[in-house]
C-alpha cells in the first residue's frame, strides 16, 4: 500500500483476501499493488488504484512550525552572563507534495552555541519542487541535498547547493544535474553554495535500464570540483567520471555490481608545489542467497573486489580509500535467533604507487554474531572477533625494515531488556603482537556494565559503569569511568528534577580524572512554558569551560515552547 | 714552621674549596634534564591524508635535590622541507617524586597530526624533522628529534575524510524532549593505528564535554568505517553540542568537527532504539532488522529513506513495512526497491492503536561503510 509492506495486516478468509491497516489512511489517491512471492521472486498479481475520503482541513497543505525560546541568567565560577535563545524549525508542503520547504534556525547571544559567527543563523534548508508527467517526473532541490549516484565518482555526501532530476515513470532512465559547495556547510553565508569560486562542484548522471524484463542498469557520472581537501590548507581542482552497471539474476537470489572511473586531482590548483595526480578505480562485487529464507534461515555468500590506485581522489567522493588492492569473501547468516556474519579480506597496499616503495599486506578476520529474539524478558547475546595480520610482500631492498603486526579484537555480551529494568554486560579484549623492533605490544580488557530503570510516573535512571586495564609500553593501567541520568518527577507536581553525574579515574598518568554534577529542576507552569534552576559543579578534565581546576555554575531561566501544525 | 703548616692547611682547604666548587660546577653543569631520547627516532607516516603520529619521549633527570619535579616541554616543532610550519604537538608536563639519587625515566606520550598538505609533501620527497625540548624547574634543558618519513602503505593511521552528521544526515537538529537521536561519524583512513576514541557530548547550555561512549579499536589498511554513538542525552532541554574526539587529536575540519543539537521541552517520547543491522551495513533476504520493544505499541512501521534535503525524516520514503513484531526480514519486493538505492537510513516509528505516533527512532545507515568493518 503506497509502497508499504502490508502483509501483516492481511488475513485470508474464506477464499477473499481482507486488508485491515493498522494505522488509518490519510485522505486521497492510494495504490494498491498484490504481489506472488516465490522464493525472492516476485510478481505483481494485480494493481488497484483508489480514493480514501476523510476529513481534511485547510487547503490539505502542511505546515509545522517548532520551536523554542529561553531566557536566563548563568553564573560560572564567578562570571555573571545573561543570554537570550531561540531555536526551531519550519516545513511546509503543498497537498500533492509538490512543494516542499523547510529551514531549521538557531538564534543565540552565547558565542558557543552558534553554529558560525553569526548570532542569528540557519543550519540546513530546502526547497523541493517535484512535477509529475507523461514523460519525465522532475525533482528539483535548492539548499541541502543528497548526493549518492553510484560507489566511484559520485558517492554519499550531502551539499548545499542546486539540482536537477529527471525520471522517466519507472525509472526506466534517469538523468541528474547538480552544482553545490565542495564542502559541508551550515550558516546563512554562501547561501546558494555557489558564492564561492574555490569551493564549488558541478556533475551529471544518466542511468539506463535498457531491459524491461529485468533490472539491469548502466549509468555514467562525471564531476569537476574545486576546493580544499579534508585537513589540506591548499585549493585543489579535479575530476572524476565512472561506469557502472548493477542487476541481479535467478529470479533476484543472485546480485552483482561493477564500476569503474579515474580521478584527477591537482591537490594545489594555482601553485606549483604539487602536480597533478590520476588514478583509476574499479570495483565489483557478486552476493547470492544460498539460503532465501523461505526455510526460516538465510545465508549469502558474497565476493567482493576492489582496485584503486593511490593517485584516486575526488571532492565529490572524498571518503574513497585508495592505494589498494582488495578482495573480500563474506557469508552472512540469520536464523530464527542465531545470526551470523563472517568476511575475510586480504588487501595489497602501494597499488598505483611507486616501485622503489615497499608493500605491505593486510588479512582481516571478522566474525560477528548475536543470538536471541529480542523480546522483552529474553536474553540476547552477542560477540564478536577481529583479527588482523599485517606481513611485508617482498620488496625492494632499500626500504626500511618491515613493522609487522598481529592484532586480536574480541567481545561477548548479554542484554536483558525488561519493561522497567533493563541491563547489560560487556567483555572487550585488545591484542596486539608488534612484530618490528620497536616491539610496540598492547593488551586492553575492558568490562562494560549498564542498567537502566523506567518508573511507572515519569521517572527513570540509567548507569554505566567501564573499567579498562592497559598494559602497553608506558606500563600497566587501570582506568574506570562511571556515567549516571535520572529523572525524577516531583510527586504529582508540575516540578522535574533530571540530573546527571560522571566520574573518571585514569591510572594512565597522562591522563586527567575528573568529576561531574549537574542537574536542572523545572517548573512546568504552563504546558508549554517551564522555569528552570540548574546547578553543577566539576573538576579536572571534566571542568573544560575555564582553566580552572574546578568549575561551578548555578542558573536560572525561563523557556517557552511554540508549536504549529495545520 | 708553624707558618709552613699554616700554609698547607691553607693550600689544602684552598683545595679543597676548589674542589667543592669544581664539583658543584660539574653537578650544576650535567643536572637537570640529562637525556631525552624519542621512540621511534624515525616516524614513517601514511601521506594520504592528515597523519596521525605517536611519540614516546623519555626524557632523564638526575643531580636534583629529592622532591617533587615538574618536567614539561611547551610545543613541538616541525620543519618540513626547511620550512618550520603550524606547531603540532601541545604542552606536555608530568610531576614526578625525585628520590635525590641517581637518574630518573619519565615518559610521554606525545600524539599530534601533520597536515594533509605537509603529509604530501613529506610523500614527494620533503625532508621532516620533528623536535622537543623539556626543561624542568632547572635551567638545564634537553631534547631530541625525529625523522618523519612516508610509507607506501603502511605507516602510521592518516585521516583521509571524515563526516560528522547526526543519524538523519543532517548537521543540526531540533528534536523534543526524550527522543532519540544519535550521531555517526564516517571515518576513511589509511596506514594502521590503535583508534582510541570517544563520543563526548556538552550541555545542555553550555556546560563541559563528557564522554557518553569509548571506541577501542585497530584500523588497518585503507577502509571507510562507519562509528555510530549510543542514544545522545535528551532528558534534559536545553543546547547540545557533539563531538567525536580521539587522544590522536582526531578531529574533523574547522568546521565541522562539532555538532549541534537542540532538545525542545516538553515531549513526552519514549526511547526506540535500533538494534541490527548495525551502522554501515547492508541487508540481504535473510538480514533481521530489530528494535527495541514500545510499551503501549500497536504496530511499528519499519521505514526506508532517502537523506539529504532536510534531513531522513523529510526524505523521500523508498519502501517500509508495517507490522506489529519488532523484527522481520524484508521481503523480495521491499528489497527490490531500496537494493539499488543504497546507502539508504532506515529508521522505525511506533503507533498506538489509534494511529497515534508514540515514538520514533533514530535513523541508521544501511550500507556505505567497508565491507569487513563498521561500528557501533
Amino acid at each position: 500500500m503506497d509502497g508499504i509492506d502490508v502483509s501483516d495486516a492481511l488475513r485470508v478468509d474464506g477464499g477473499n483476501l481482507s486488508l485491515r491497516l493498522f494505522t488509518p489512511l490519510e485522505p486521497g489517491t492510494h495504490e494498491l499493488v498484490i504481489y506472488s512471492i516465490s522464493g525472492q521472486d516476485f510478481q505483481i498479481v494485480g494493481t488497484f488504484t483508489f480514493r480514501s475520503f476523510g476529513v481534511s482541513e485547510g487547503d490539505g497543505s502542511g505546515l509545522a512550525v517548532s520551536a523554542e525560546h529561553k531566557i536566563g541568567v548563568r553564573t560560572l565560577n564567578d562570571d555573571t552572563t545573561e543570554f537570550a535563545e531561540s531555536a526551531g524549525e519550519f516545513q511546509y508542503s503543498t497537498v500533492n507534495g509538490g512543494l516542499r520547504v523547510g529551514a531549521d534556525y538557531l538564534a543565540t547571544t552565547v558565542v558557543e552555541d552558534q553554529l558560525t559567527d553569526n548570532a542569528v543563523d540557519i543550519g540546513e534548508y530546502y526547497v523541493e519542487l517535484h512535477r509529475p508527467g507523461d514523460m519525465f517526473d522532475m525533482t528539483a532541490r535548492i539548499g541541502h541535498q543528497s548526493l549518492d549516484f553510484d560507489d566511484v565518482a559520485v558517492s554519499d555526501i550531502a551539499r548545499r547547493g542546486l539540482g536537477v532530476y529527471l525520471a522517466t515513470p519507472g525509472d526506466r532512465f534517469s538523468l541528474g544535474v547538480f552544482a553545490t559547495q565542495s564542502v559541508e556547510s551550515l550558516g546563512i553565508d554562501n547561501f546558494l553554495g555557489l558564492d564561492e569560486e574555490d569551493d564549488r562542484m558541478f556533475g551529471a548522471t544518466a542511468s539506463l535500464r535498457p531491459f524491461s524484463s529485468n533490472d539491469f542498469r548502466i549509468s555514467v557520472t562525471g564531476a569537476e570540483a574545486r576546493g580544499t581537501a579534508e585537513g589540506g590548507l591548499t585549493v585543489g581542482a579535479g575530476d572524476a567520471v565512472s561506469l557502472s552497471a548493477d542487476g541481479s539474476f535467478n529470479d533476484g537470489r543472485g546480485r552483482f555490481a561493477f564500476g569503474g572511473g579515474i580521478a584527477n586531482w591537482d591537490e594545489d590548483a594555482e601553485g606549483g608545489l604539487f602536480t597533478e595526480d590520476t588514478g583509476e578505480a574499479i570495483l565489483a562485487s557478486l552476493d547470492y542467497d544460498i539460503l532465501d529464507g523461505t526455510e526460516g534461515s538465510s545465508l549469502t555468500a558474497g565476493i567482493y573486489y576492489d582496485r584503486v590506485e593511490q593517485g584516486f581522489f575526488t571532492l565529490t567522493n572524498p571518503s574513497m580509500p585508495s592505494g589498494q588492492e582488495n578482495i573480500i569473501l563474506s557469508t552472512d547468516y540469520a536464523g530464527e535467533a542465531l545470526q551470523l556474519t563472517t568476511s575475510l579480506e586480504q588487501q595489497t597496499t602501494n597499488v598505483g604507487g611507486l616501485p622503489t616503495v615497499e608493500v605491505e599486506e593486510y588479512t582481516t578476520l571478522d566474525i560477528s554474531g548475536s543470538y536471541g529474539t529480542g523480546e522483552v524478558g529474553a536474553a540476547d547475546f552477542s560477540f564478536g572477533v577481529i583479527g588482523i595480520t599485517k606481513r611485508r610482500v617482498p620488496t625492494p631492498l632499500v626500504v626500511a625494515l618491515p613493522e609487522d603486526f598481529d592484532s586480536v579484537e574480541a567481545y561477548v555480551g548479554v542484554d536483558l531488556p525488561g519493561e522497567h529494568f533493563s541491563w547489560g554486560l560487556t567483555y572487550a579484549y585488545l591484542g596486539i603482537d608488534d612484530l618490528s623492533v620497536l616491539n610496540d605490544d598492547l593488551t586492553t580488557h575492558s568490562v562494560e556494565a549498564r542498567a537502566a530503570l523506567l518508573g511507572d510516573g515519569g521517572g527513570s535512571a540509567d548507569a554505566t559503569v567501564i573499567v579498562t586495564q592497559t598494559d602497553d609500553l608506558f606500563g600497566e593501567f587501570v582506568d574506570a569511568e562511571a556515567i549516571l541520568g535520572f529523572t525524577a518527577p516531583i510527586g504529582g507536581s508540575d516540578w522535574t528534577l533530571t540530573g546527571e553525574a560522571a566520574w573518571q579515574d585514569f591510572g594512565d598518568p597522562s591522563l586527567e580524572d575528573g568529576a561531574l554534577l549537574s542537574a536542572d529542576l523545572a517548573w512546568a507552569f504552563r504546558p508549554s512554558a517551564e522555569m528552570v534552576f540548574s546547578a553543577g559543579y566539576s573538576t579536572g578534565s571534566l571542568a573544560t569551560e575555564t582553566t580552572d581546576d574546578e568549575e561551578w555554575y548555578v542558573g536560572f531561566m525561563l523557556r517557552a515552547r511554540t508549536d504549529v501544525f495545520r | 714552621m708553624f707558618s709552613d703548616r699554616s700554609g698547607l692547611v691553607n693550600r689544602v682547604l684552598a683545595a679543597l674549596i676548589a674542589c667543592a666548587a669544581m664539583l658543584s660546577f660539574a653537578t650544576l653543569a650535567q643536572a637537570d634534564v640529562t637525556q631525552v631520547n624519542a621512540n621511534p627516532d624515525t616516524v614513517r607516516i601514511n601521506t594520504s591524508g592528515t597523519a596521525l603520529v605517536s611519540v614516546r619521549w623519555d626524557v632523564e633527570i638526575d643531580y636534583l635535590p629529592a622532591g617533587p619535579v615538574t618536567v614539561s616541554s611547551s610545543a613541538g616543532t616541525l620543519v618540513v622541507d626547511g620550512m618550520t610550519v603550524p606547531a603540532p604537538g601541545g604542552v606536555l608536563s608530568r610531576t614526578v617524586n625525585y628520590s635525590g639519587s641517581g637518574p630518573l625515566v619519565i615518559t610521554f606520550r606525545d600524539r599530534f597530526r601533520i597536515s594533509r598538505t605537509h603529509a604530501k609533501q613529506i610523500g614527494d620527497g620533503a625532508p621532516a624533522e620533528y623536535s622537543r625540548t623539556f626543561v624542568d624547574m632547572s635551567a638545564y634543558p634537553g631534547g631530541d628529534d625525529v625523522d618523519i618519513v612516508a610509507r607506501g602503505g603502511g605507516g602510521a593511521i592518516s585521516l583521509r575524510d571524515i563526516s560528522l552528521l547526526f543519524d538523519d544526515d543532517t548537521q543540526f537538529r531540533s528534536i523534543p524532549q526524550n527522543a532519540s537521536i544519535t550521531a555517526r561519524a564516517v571515518v576513511s583512513t589509511a596506514g594502521e593505528g590503535r583508534i582510541d576514541a570517544s563520543w563526548e557530548v556538552a550541555g545542555p547550555d553550555g556546560g563541559q564535554f563528557r564522554p557518553i561512549a569509548r571506541v577501542r579499536q585497530v584500523l588497518a589498511g585503507s577502509r571507510r568505517t562507519v562509528f555510530e554513538s549510543p542514544p545522545l542525552p535528551t532528558s534534559r532541554a536545553g543546547n547540545y553540542i557533539v563531538r567525536f574526539a580521539t587522544q590522536q587529536n582526531f578531529s574533523g575540519t574547522a568546521d565541522i568537527d562539532e555538532i549541534r543539537y537542540v532538545v525542545t521541552p516538553g515531549g513526552a517520547a519514549v526511547p526506540l532504539t535500533l538494534i541490527t543491522p548495525r551502522a554501515g551495513e547492508s541487508a540481504s533476504a535473510g538480514t533481521p532488522f530489530r528494535w527495541s520493544q514500545v510499551a503501549g505499541a500497536a504496530s511499528y512501521r519499519l521505514e526506508f529513506r532517502e537523506g539529504g534535503a532536510g534531513g531522513v525524516g523529510n526524505g523521500a520514503r523508498i519502501a517500509a513495512v508495517d507490522l506489529r513484531a519488532t523484527q522481520t526480514r524484508l521481503k523480495p519486493f521491499t528489497l527490490a526497491r531500496i537494493r539499488d538505492r543504497t546507502p539508504v537510513f532506515w529508521r522505525v516509528v511506533a503507533f498506538d492503536g489509534d494511529g497515534n505516533v508514540l515514538s520514533a527512532s533514530p535513523a541508521r545507515q544501511l550500507g556505505g561503510g567497508s565491507r569487513s568493518q563498521s561500528n557501533n
